[in-house]
């Protein structure tokens, strides 16, 4: 359980404190059912979650946990891989980079 | 993992808040005559047309709509409108030698033509509208053939084209892909995309629009028309109706003439296999109307032998349009590499050996450090730089990261001319056989002349084991069978 959520036994769902405080997990199936994806896809973003590229992007970059550390790890900046997960998805990535930049 | 070229290209893409180019070579044929449709149902009406938007590329809409397309000679009468306009245009096609070609938004417009065609051919009390439905099931019949040129979605060329920084799924939107590719200066993207999403841009208008604007307004015209009120009284509520409407709709057919000079303005070279695209195109127009002239009807479910044609046919585009970005397009080529469709290494014990008078074998390792690769024993592979060379995977050994694959030269040996040592050399598919697929249809002509006792009365037949017993070779059989 997320160590900064907060149970508010007075407040009701639709008060914006409370919605912020509930851990959400998008997926973009989310849209097709929810009325709150579009809340919990704002945070996605604001976090900078690979689940915003879609589900393909949030398995793929599992390892990285985010859009900025990715994009660290395909061009080479920033903290070296920490994790041999790291290490390979950095592998993959710089890979996929190098063949785009040489194809377009 | 599949797409990885498109994945990180939607990483700076997401970063940069601009759409990024994923392709070397325009992918669509667009016609300068090009007519674009955009149909709006009535919520709930999924066979209706409430409003059209239709024009010519680069030129103004014209617009139609109905006040309540429940009513059915309201609607015939748009369906007879849309239909002047479908006909001529087929027509005009036609007397050129040419083929007709619809944009529409998005794949829900283009299912709405689908569903539209499928009913309206079959209609039996006004000839104008089934001839409507037939014109328009050739371009619907089309959808689903890769590589086909005769309806077109904007979001799908577009999505061809570009990496946006969003979720695959969003890319269907198509004022949302317009953002990515052209950002409005000095805004927060994100922020505009999620504006831009509230904008319907497929076939349906906004459930709260339905609510708040349209509904009133058709109810009013319904109490108007049940009341048998004056025509100015009808004829001002049908327009209040049909200017809602418009509202809608004209963002709708802007942002689909936007996508087409988008595509255009990309002064991309054409994809060489456009050109035998656009000759099939051709083919197939001429055949459809040659077979309306003739009086035959189209089926409303095809029985077994025409649907393996037609099954037949939609595999073989997709081969050769698969094999056509993969030859043509460089990033398309990057994409089959990656996913180690090819197989690319340098070259390692070359050899000819004389087996007889003119016949020699040649033979040659391919050393490869792809992480991923796709390549089974007895796989015969092209030289992607001259596809006359065609090499049988004869063994595959795996060490760590090093792949050496075994190859035996089946053509080219002569012509081609073996590869040398240390040369980096790029292995994958054959180039597209265009006219494969009339080998195919008489191959399954003569397949087919009995039905299978799957799609016959027969029953299952009585099986009796062959004579002689098992082959020996039972892979060899069954490629012969091919």
């Amino acid at each position: 359980m997320p160590a900064n959520l907060r149970f508010y036994s007075d407040r009701l769902l639709d008060d914006p404190i409370v919605l912020e405080s509930i851990p959400n997990s998008y997926r973009s199936s989310c849209r097709e059912y929810c009325a709150l994806a579009q809340h919990c896809k704002q945070a996605a973003v604001a976090n900078g979650d690979p689940v915003v590229l879609g589900d393909v992007a949030r398995e793929t970059l599992a390892a990285a946990g985010s859009i900025s550390r990715a994009l660290d790890l395909a061009r080479g900046t920033g903290a070296p891989p920490r994790t041999p997960a790291e290490q390979a998805l950095a592998e993959q990535l710089r890979e996929a980079m190098n063949e785009y930049r040489e194809a377009v | 993992m599949a797409g990885e070229i498109d994945l990180v290209a939607r990483l700076p893409a997401f970063e940069s808040g601009k759409a990024l180019r994923v392709a070397s070579h325009l992918h669509v044929s667009i016609q300068p005559h090009a007519l674009v449709v955009c149909p709006l149902a009535m919520a709930g009406e999924d066979t209706t047309i409430h409003t059209v938007a239709i024009g010519h590329v680069g030129k103004p809409p014209e617009f139609r709509s109905v006040p309540d397309p429940r009513f059915r000679e309201d609607e015939y009468g748009l369906f007879t409108w849309l239909a002047e306009r479908i006909v001529a245009y087929f027509d005009e096609c036609r007397s050129r030698g040419d083929f007709p070609q619809i944009w529409v938004s998005s794949s829900p417009a283009a299912a709405l033509l689908d569903i539209l065609a499928d009913r309206l051919r079959y209609n039996r009390d006004d000839l104008v509208v089934k001839r409507f439905g037939e014109l328009l099931s050739y371009a619907t019949e089309r959808f689903p053939v890769a590589g086909q040129q005769a309806l077109m979605t904007a979001t799908g060329a577009l999505r061809q084209h570009f990496a946006t920084g969003q979720q695959e799924a969003e890319d269907e939107h198509l004022g949302t892909v317009l953002v990515w590719i052209e950002p409005p200066a000095g805004r927060n993207v994100l922020a505009e995309v999620a504006a831009t999403e509230l904008i319907p841009m497929g076939a349906k208008t906004d459930p709260t629009f339905d609510r708040q604007a349209l509904d009133p307004l058709v109810r009013d015209y319904n109490q108007a028309r049940r009341k048998n009120a004056d025509p100015k009284v009808l004829a001002r509520r049908a327009k209040a109706v049909h200017d809602v409407l418009v509202n809608v709709v004209r963002p709708v057919y802007e942002g689909t003439q936007r996508a087409i000079r988008i595509l255009g303005r990309l002064n991309l070279p054409t994809l060489p296999a456009l050109a035998a695209l656009d000759e099939r195109e051709r083919d197939e127009f001429q055949n459809f109307m040659q077979s309306r002239d003739a009086g035959f009807h189209l089926p409303l479910k095809d029985k077994p032998k025409p649907a393996a044609f037609k099954l037949a046919d939609r595999e073989d585009a997709m081969d050769n349009m698969e094999s056509a970005v993969l030859h043509e397009d460089r990033l398309g080529r990057a994409r089959a590499r990656l996913a180690g469709d090819v197989l690319r290494g340098t070259v390692r014990n070359p050899r000819k050996v004389h087996l007889g008078p003119w016949r020699f074998e040649y033979s040659l390792e391919v050393v490869s450090q792809q992480r991923v690769l796709r390549v089974r024993r007895r796989d015969e592979l092209s030289l992607l730089l001259d596809t006359r060379l065609k090499a049988v995977v004869t063994d595959i050994q795996r060490h760590g990261r090093t792949t050496t694959v075994s190859l035996r030269l089946s053509s080219g040996g002569r012509a081609v001319g073996l590869p040398r040592t240390g040369e980096v050399i790029e292995l994958g598919p054959g180039a597209p056989d265009w006219l494969g697929i009339i080998r195919t249809r008489v191959q399954m002509a003569e397949r087919l002349s009995n039905p299978p006792w799957t799609h016959s009365d027969g029953g299952i037949p009585n099986c009796k084991p062959q004579d002689g017993g098992a082959p020996r070779d039972l892979l060899r059989v069954l490629d012969g069978l091919r």
